[in-house]
């Protein structure tokens, strides 16, 4: 496997903030790699230091064999960005701002018309092309944000949460468009902090969190780190008596782990089949009115949970 | 350069999307100079420059008077406000001031000096002796000038021969005259103070003008410079704006992760600012020339001060950009310093009328030279008169931008995220 990324001990300070602490990995050509975590766990940061926006404090990247410290200029033209912001002229049709972000991407004359073409219709708004972005919908917007990444056919394309804020349509779009670009050989980096995504798209992925990045893996090798366990989550109105509930429910036989989230339990167990019947008879006696129960295999969510003992969500 | 020009091409084409914006940066500046006249009441009583005023002098007279009238021209004194141009030739002279090359032509006529003291075995000349002022027609606030140096020089002589017969007696009592001269020297002494006495003076100014189709523009022209300068001041900060309200929109951020340079982003969205705040200082110095007649100066000399003027006045918008975190703190600040040069450089009152000391403060602004710039140009100057002041606009905007492109990169850029 030839990697297009090789990240090695980056870190990123701001002041006394360790925003990046020593993050390491690396992305092979062709592959979508994700980099999955809650809010403010650094991917952001990260992608802005690779894509030459921001300057390490230490460690460095190489981009197809460029570093992004010292051949920052030679980076930017293997890679395309997709930023999780609208970085788009409201005033500008979406025409204009393609052509506009094409020609900095040095593409000129029939090769951009071209391009913008191509990619006006893979987003689906050829016929919107002359209308200024500022008459399109939040959807609309993310297409084209994305379409402006894309223009000069980037090896390596950062995608920082492209469906953060958009109604499910279009996020369905996006997601098969990252597929399909992926299928034409583009290596992708993804962030998002939707477990869904992740495990929908990528071949590898890389739990960040705190500015550390915890695990890397494919999914299969992500779970197996957790071990064979499911869990069991249940909502309840016992909200006072929890902690109680809590306490009495991990002295079970099988029972892993416990931990507290917003209107209930998550138990990690090694079997939940068998545990079930046990747990709901204790919380009934705690005299908590069971709402819902659920249980789940492994995913990436409860690597997540396994590994930081939060939700991906808190 | 294709990126440079790019840039700017995108930013212009954002003001002319934003009809409110086009309005406030293009227009506004013009309607507002405009208000400020009307509101004065002032159309008609003033002129556009209070310096190096250019005045060509005819001496037929060559002799005492005369010559000492083209002396008081010459003077160091009035060394900055008059720029006196010697021509034998009266007819060569007017036709300098219908060329613009000059505001004024002065005459003085032959037998000046020989009216008002009689040379020795010559009766003193009864005619009025006409000193003749040909003007523009327009530049009458110059003129004005030029008038009230003439007849200050003409109130010291009446002065003058008021005290004769108290030098006289002097003379005699000190034995400088004999009694045997004095019949003599009073004769011709009363002779020319009784015609002096008896017309208030045997000398008066006469005036022509070359006509015009228009003369009502000149306290619009006496602002106008100024007024055209402190909106320059709050477009080139609003300028300075749009690279934060880029940072904010994550646009600047998707500029600097293409491959273009720093410095071509920065130069490219500062060719936007700069040449924003060039279509607007034209825009009012077209509309104003073309419904007006006002006289700006001739047209190169008045481009390239626009460009100069521009130049030192983006640098004061990228210092303020490079220094400030947010578009608040940027038009706050932009505002006040625009406000600020305003006031110093002539923008609601001409600088003359400014104190000594406020005069050496408004140097640190552009508005101050552009505006010195414009009244040197209306006053018949030209490109070369201008060096000092092309080279202060320079200075200013090269060392600011020196300075901002260095806390550019820290303050704007990395601050981004």
């Amino acid at each position: 496997m030839i990697a297009i990324l090789k990240a090695n001990k980056l870190v990123r300070k701001f002041g006394d903030l360790i925003a990046v602490d020593d993050v390491s990995f690396e992305i092979h050509e062709g592959e979508i790699f994700s980099l999955l975590g809650p809010n403010g766990a650094g991917k952001t940061t990260t992608i802005s230091m690779l894509s030459t926006l921001l300057t390490p404090t230490s460690g460095d990247a190489l981009i197809n064999g460029f570093s992004i410290k010292n051949d920052n200029m030679q980076v930017r033209k293997y890679i395309g960005i997709v930023p999780q912001e609208i970085a788009l002229y409201d005033d500008l049709t979406a025409l204009e701002n393609l052509q506009y972000w094409g020609k900095l991407y040095d593409l000129k004359g029939q090769e951009l018309e071209l391009r913008v073409k191509e990619v006006l219709e893979q987003i689906g708004l050829s016929d919107r092309a002359k209308d200024r972005v500022k008459t399109y919908s939040g959807g609309m917007k993310r297409r084209v944000n994305i379409a402006a990444g894309l223009l000069h056919k980037p090896k390596l394309l950062f995608m920082d949460e492209p469906t953060v804020g958009i109604d499910p349509q279009s996020r369905r779009m996006i997601l098969d468009m990252v597929k399909e670009l992926n299928q034409q050989g583009m290596s992708i980096l993804y962030t998002t902090h939707y477990m869904e995504e992740a495990q929908e798209l990528s071949d590898r992925v890389g739990i960040i969190d705190h500015g550390k990045l915890i695990a890397v893996g494919t999914q299969e090798e992500l779970t197996r780190q957790v071990g064979e366990t499911d869990s069991i989550r249940i909502l309840t109105d016992a909200m006072d008596d929890l902690p109680t509930i809590a306490d009495k429910l991990q002295s079970f036989d099988g029972i892993t782990r416990v931990i507290l989230e917003e209107g209930g339990l998550n138990l990690i167990t090694v079997d939940a089949e068998s545990s079930l019947a046990p747990i709901i008879n204790q919380a009934s006696q705690a005299g908590a009115h069971i709402k819902s129960i659920e249980i789940i295999e492994p995913n990436l969510e409860t690597v997540f949970l396994h590994l930081t003992g939060r939700a991906l969500r808190d | 350069m294709h990126k440079i020009w790019q840039i700017a091409r995108k930013d212009l084409l954002l003001i002319f999307r934003d009809p409110m914006a086009l309005v406030f940066y293009l227009l506004a500046p013009f309607l507002l100079t405009l208000g400020m006249a009307a509101i004065t009441g002032a159309f008609n009583s003033g002129d556009s420059g209070l310096s190096n005023i250019p005045l060509v002098i005819t001496n037929a007279d060559q002799a005492q008077l005369g010559n000492g009238l083209v002396d008081v021209f010459q003077s160091e004194d009035l060394d900055s406000l008059i720029n006196p141009i010697l021509d034998n030739d009266f007819e060569d002279a007017k036709s300098l001031v219908d060329e613009r090359e000059a505001m004024a032509a002065l005459l003085i006529p032959a037998g000046f000096s020989n009216s008002i003291i009689p040379q020795s075995g010559q009766s003193p000349s009864e005619e009025v002796i006409q000193l003749e002022l040909y003007t523009d027609g327009e530049s009458t606030y110059s003129i004005g000038v030029v008038r009230t140096i003439i007849q200050t020089f003409l109130s010291e002589l009446e002065s003058s021969s008021a005290s004769y017969s108290v030098a006289i007696s002097k003379m005699l009592s000190e034995g400088l005259i004999s009694l045997e001269e004095l019949p003599t020297i009073m004769a011709s002494l009363s002779t020319g103070m009784e015609a002096g006495s008896s017309t208030g003076s045997n000398y008066e100014i006469v005036s022509s003008n070359k006509t015009f189709e228009s003369k009502n523009v000149s306290y619009l022209a006496m602002i106008a410079p100024g007024m055209a300068l402190m909106f320059l001041m709050y477009n080139v900060s609003a300028g300075g704006v749009s690279f934060l309200i880029e940072r904010r929109n994550y646009t600047l951020q998707r500029n600097l992760v293409s491959p273009t340079q720093n410095f071509q982003i920065i130069f490219g969205k500062s060719m936007g600012i700069f040449l924003r705040g060039f279509a607007q200082v034209l825009i009012l110095v077209l509309t104003s020339s073309l419904l007006f007649k006002l006289y700006w100066g001739k047209w190169l000399a008045v481009l390239v001060l626009i460009a100069f003027a521009v130049y030192g006045a983006l640098g004061w918008g990228m210092f303020l950009t490079s220094f400030l975190k947010t578009p608040a703190q940027v038009s706050n600040a932009g505002s006040a310093i625009g406000l600020l040069f305003g006031l110093l450089g002539g923008g609601f009152l001409p600088i003359t009328t400014l104190p000594e000391w406020l005069k050496t403060i408004s140097r640190i602004s552009p508005n101050a030279w552009g505006s010195q710039g414009f009244n040197i140009l209306a006053a018949g100057g030209t490109l070369g008169d201008l060096k000092w002041i092309l080279l202060a606009l320079f200075v200013m905007g090269t060392l600011l931008l020196t300075i901002a492109s260095l806390f550019f990169r820290r303050n704007v850029i990395q601050a981004g995220e």
